[in-house]
């Protein structure tokens, strides 16, 4: 089993402009392999917590990711270990074409344009987009820019892979090949941010539950969750 | 069926051709000649994609010709402080100018919102200027894309949630302090992928394969469209 390991320890995180804070005390600790869900309502702060990892935002507090401290001086380091799906896909879309897109993380690995090639159609037919390969990028539906940016994050197999709301736009059959996917994969560690209890329920190990900035529970079955929620 | 042109090719001409227009003169028959056929052919070797062409225009007039209309209203307002003209030859300028600003827009929006994030990069990182200056330019190049492209959403959303007047007035006035913070939050978020996925220092090149030949043709077009103007503007 390889990954990552992540520890965030009293972490808080305070927004620049009004100094509101976000986070608040945040602490769990996230073994090497282990693939977990953060769960919470909109505004809890799951989309804070992916984005303080890839450090997207200062905080206090200490933050471990592998053996490294989460600094500027170790954020390279950090984020070439880390793939990472943005909540807006596409804003995380940098090349016109797919293929190109998909290959990014490969293309600064000096890999050859052949095996290149290989690893992309892998992963797309993997996601059940082959038929895309050459595709415009403008042109797309969401749904489909949302499965060629999982298929970016994916594809050099991340020791660290975070994934906001990473089934929010995907048709049933997609997010059960996502679910699949996600469980087969022993290479990573893996956060997904995600309000989909039936999602969270078929690959994930863990639920993290979030309130307000703080994390409420650091391990909530799916009947407690429900009845957190007043679901049933 | 076209040779791939180099992003390089593309700003360049496209720079060039925008410059031509802003100095093209419509009311004389030779700068007509010079701006039509100078743009019909530099869209020609660009291949340029007329898909839509239709739709950008409508939406550029829609938002030159408030603004012109205002000016030509003040000039005829004021013309006997200001102007000695008829109100038809008052009309004159801001149409000229609405020409002009009308092409140079189409040529740039076209072309350029096409080009992908890394292509805009790579073709001012290509630029034989200094680093600094590269880094600013690809940064406003690339601030101007998200512009274009968070503006066409709200113009979308005006047009489907503005059913009655009422609702239209409204949701102009807001536009102000809707539109700045959509467009900087915009940017912040694809700075942000950018730097996750490791594009920070802006050094990962188009991989496409491209025609040197033939690019340098496009940016040579670009240029005698671009003198052509210029020296038709001068000797008149
Ligand atoms: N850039 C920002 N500046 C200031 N406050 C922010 C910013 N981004 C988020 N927030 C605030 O932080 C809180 C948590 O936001 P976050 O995006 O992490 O929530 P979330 O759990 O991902 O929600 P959702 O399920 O809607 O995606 C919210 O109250 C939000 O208003
Ligand atoms: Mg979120």
């Amino acid at each position: 089993m390889t990954g990552l390991k992540v520890v965030f320890e009293e972490v808080n995180v305070f927004s620049g402009l009004d100094s509101v804070q976000i986070l608040r005390n945040v602490n769990f600790s996230i073994s090497n392999g282990e693939k977990i869900c953060l769960m919470g309502l909109n505004g809890s702060g799951k989309t804070t917590v992916l984005s303080t990892m890839a450090g997207l935002w200062k905080y206090d507090g200490k933050i471990e990711i592998g053996s490294l401290p989460l600094t500027i001086g170790n954020l390279k380091k950090i984020r070439e270990s880390i793939g990472y799906l943005f909540n807006v896909p596409e804003d995380q879309l940098l090349f016109t074409s797919v293929e190109e897109d998909v290959a990014l993380s490969l293309m600064k690995k000096s890999m050859s344009e052949k095996e290149i090639h290989l690893k992309v159609s892998e992963i797309l037919s993997l996601l059940g987009i082959s038929n895309l390969n050459a595709a415009d990028i403008h042109e797309l539906s969401h749904g489909q820019k949302q499965k060629v940016a999982l298929a970016g994050a994916m594809i050099c197999k991340p020791p660290l892979l975070c994934l906001d709301e990473p089934s929010s736009a995907l048709d049933p059959v997609s997010k059960r090949k996502l679910i699949d996917m996600l469980s087969e994969n022993n290479n990573s560690t893996i956060i997904c941010a995600t309000n989909d209890i039936e999602f969270a329920d078929g690959f994930a190990s863990r639920k993290i539950l979030m309130e307000n900035g703080s994390v409420l529970s650091d391990d909530i079955s799916t009947m407690e969750l429900k009845k957190h929620w007043k679901l049933d | 069926m076209f040779p791939k042109i180099s992003p390089q090719g593309k700003l360049l001409s496209v720079l060039m051709v925008s410059i031509g227009m802003l100095m093209s003169d419509p009311l004389s028959v030779t700068g007509m000649i010079i701006a039509l056929s100078g743009m019909l052919i530099w869209s020609f070797i660009i291949n340029f994609d007329f898909s839509g062409v239709g739709r950008i225009i409508v939406k550029i007039l829609i938002l030159l010709v408030p603004f012109f209309l205002t000016v030509w209203v003040l000039k005829f307002v004021f013309r006997g402080e200001y102007s000695t003209g008829s109100a038809l030859l008052t009309l004159k300028i801001p149409s000229v100018i609405l020409f002009r600003g009308l092409l140079a827009t189409m040529v740039n929006v076209t072309v350029i919102s096409k080009m992908s994030p890394v292509e805009l990069n790579t073709a001012v990182m290509d630029l034989p200027l200094p680093p600094i200056v590269k880094e600013i330019l690809a940064s406003v190049i690339f601030n101007l894309r998200n512009l274009r492209i968070e503006t066409m959403r709200i113009l979308k959303a005006v047009q489907l949630r503005g059913s009655n007047k009422i609702s239209i007035y409204r949701i102009i006035i807001n536009i102000p302090a809707v539109w700045l913070p959509r467009v900087i939050i915009r940017s912040h978020r694809s700075t942000d992928a950018m730097n996750v996925r490791g594009i920070d220092s802006l050094n990962v090149r188009f991989r496409k394969s491209e025609c040197s030949v033939y690019s340098n043709v496009c940016i040579f077009t670009g240029f005698i469209f671009m003198a052509c103007s210029v020296i038709f503007g001068v000797v008149r």
